[in-house]
């Protein structure tokens, strides 16, 4: 399982926006709503999610739903774990 | 040692090719020539201010590095949508054997991300067991470096609502050699196909010298499957590996331009080790 506080961590790491993402909560939206959230970053984070938790996510399942909020992406992940 | 920076054009097998050789301002004092293979798309470009940093460093130590943009990259001529694999290994052979030549000096290939894999390419086409290799944070595998770059164009679209390709459809037109534009790259067909079919294993010679640095954001994580079957697989062709890891951010695909001391410090030492 997994929570808003690995997923903040690895987006604070990624965006390189370590503080402000500490503030994050589930609600939190990404996509459209941060700005250093471009598709460079959607790719990064879904690396680093894969590093981290040891998965594989499969062509079919980037969607973009999953990064709407860090709540969303957790679910995401929840779901592959 | 007086480090100096020289840029200059030579001419590759199709296009004038950009070089920067950084070295010892007295190249009598030059003991290596270290050649630099860089990483693909936006990747070359965030990583390149490390590069050079690296290259000012082993300058004063008195290792020479030369800096290639291959044909359609950086301030080579040419452009991306006609970048052909084998024209990029046979420009890096033309200069390989030019400066070997030229100086007669101990050479180290040194290839950063999907960079390793015409590293390793290089390597097995022109170099020796006694020529080290040079690896920052390797892409073992093409495939894996172009379904980054196909997320990217995903995801791109994604945020723009835009569903007129998915992945599927994107390696369809790939494989019918069609020319897709990712990320602000044009990739055509051919070259998809010569990246997606190499994996580093498969190319290297047995008995080589690896030096093997990779950044990770946590360095106590544990070590992934996949990379311990790598080693071993490397292990497994007698092959040396000098590995290190240090921690710091993913420099190459970062948003800012970022800065890992400790990658070059480790860098510099593990060379002249080798040396």
């Amino acid at each position: 399982m997994t929570d808003t506080d690995e997923l903040k961590n690895i987006i604070g790491d990624v965006l390189g926006i370590g503080d402000r993402a500490q503030t994050f909560t589930s609600n939190t939206e990404l996509i459209g709503s941060i700005p250093e959230f471009d598709s460079m970053a959607v790719v990064s984070v879904l690396t680093a999610i894969e590093e981290h938790y040891g998965i594989t996510i499969e062509d079919d399942e980037i969607n973009v739903d999953a990064f709407l909020t860090v709540g969303s992406l957790a679910d995401f992940v929840n779901d592959k774990l | 040692m007086e480090v100096q920076i020289q840029a200059f054009f030579t001419q590759g097998r199709r296009q004038k090719l950009f070089n920067v050789l950084v070295s010892p301002a007295d190249m009598q004092d030059c003991r290596a020539i270290v050649l630099f293979i860089p990483a693909l798309w936006d990747e070359m470009n965030h990583s390149r201010h490390l590069v050079t940093a690296q290259a000012r460093l082993l300058a004063a130590e008195g290792i020479a590095t030369l800096i290639l943009d291959p044909e359609g990259t950086g301030d080579s001529y040419g452009d991306y949508a006609s970048a052909d694999w084998e024209i990029w290994l046979e420009d890096y052979v033309d200069a390989l054997e030019h400066w070997s030549a030229h100086y007669k000096l101990p050479v180290i290939l040194w290839g950063m991300r999907a960079g390793a894999l015409l590293a390793g390419e290089l390597l097995n086409r022109c170099g020796s067991n006694e020529t080290p290799l040079l690896l920052w944070n390797p892409v073992f595998d093409g495939e894996s470096a172009l379904r980054e770059m196909i997320r990217v164009k995903l995801a791109g679209q994604m945020m723009g609502n835009n569903q007129s390709m998915n992945m599927k459809t994107i390696r369809e037109s790939l494989k019918n050699g069609d020319t897709v534009t990712m990320a602000g790259y044009s990739i055509c067909g051919d070259f998809a196909g010569k990246l997606t079919a190499r994996k580093l294993v498969d190319i290297l010679p047995a008995r080589t010298t690896v030096i093997w640095v990779d950044v990770l954001r946590n360095c106590l994580a544990k070590e992934s499957p996949a990379k311990i079957k790598l080693k071993k697989q490397l292990e497994d062709m007698d092959s040396t590996i000098r590995y290190s890891k240090v921690e710091g951010p993913s420099f190459w695909q970062s948003v800012e331009l970022e800065f890992v001391p400790d990658l070059l410090s480790t860098t510099k030492s593990e060379l002249l080790q080798v040396l």
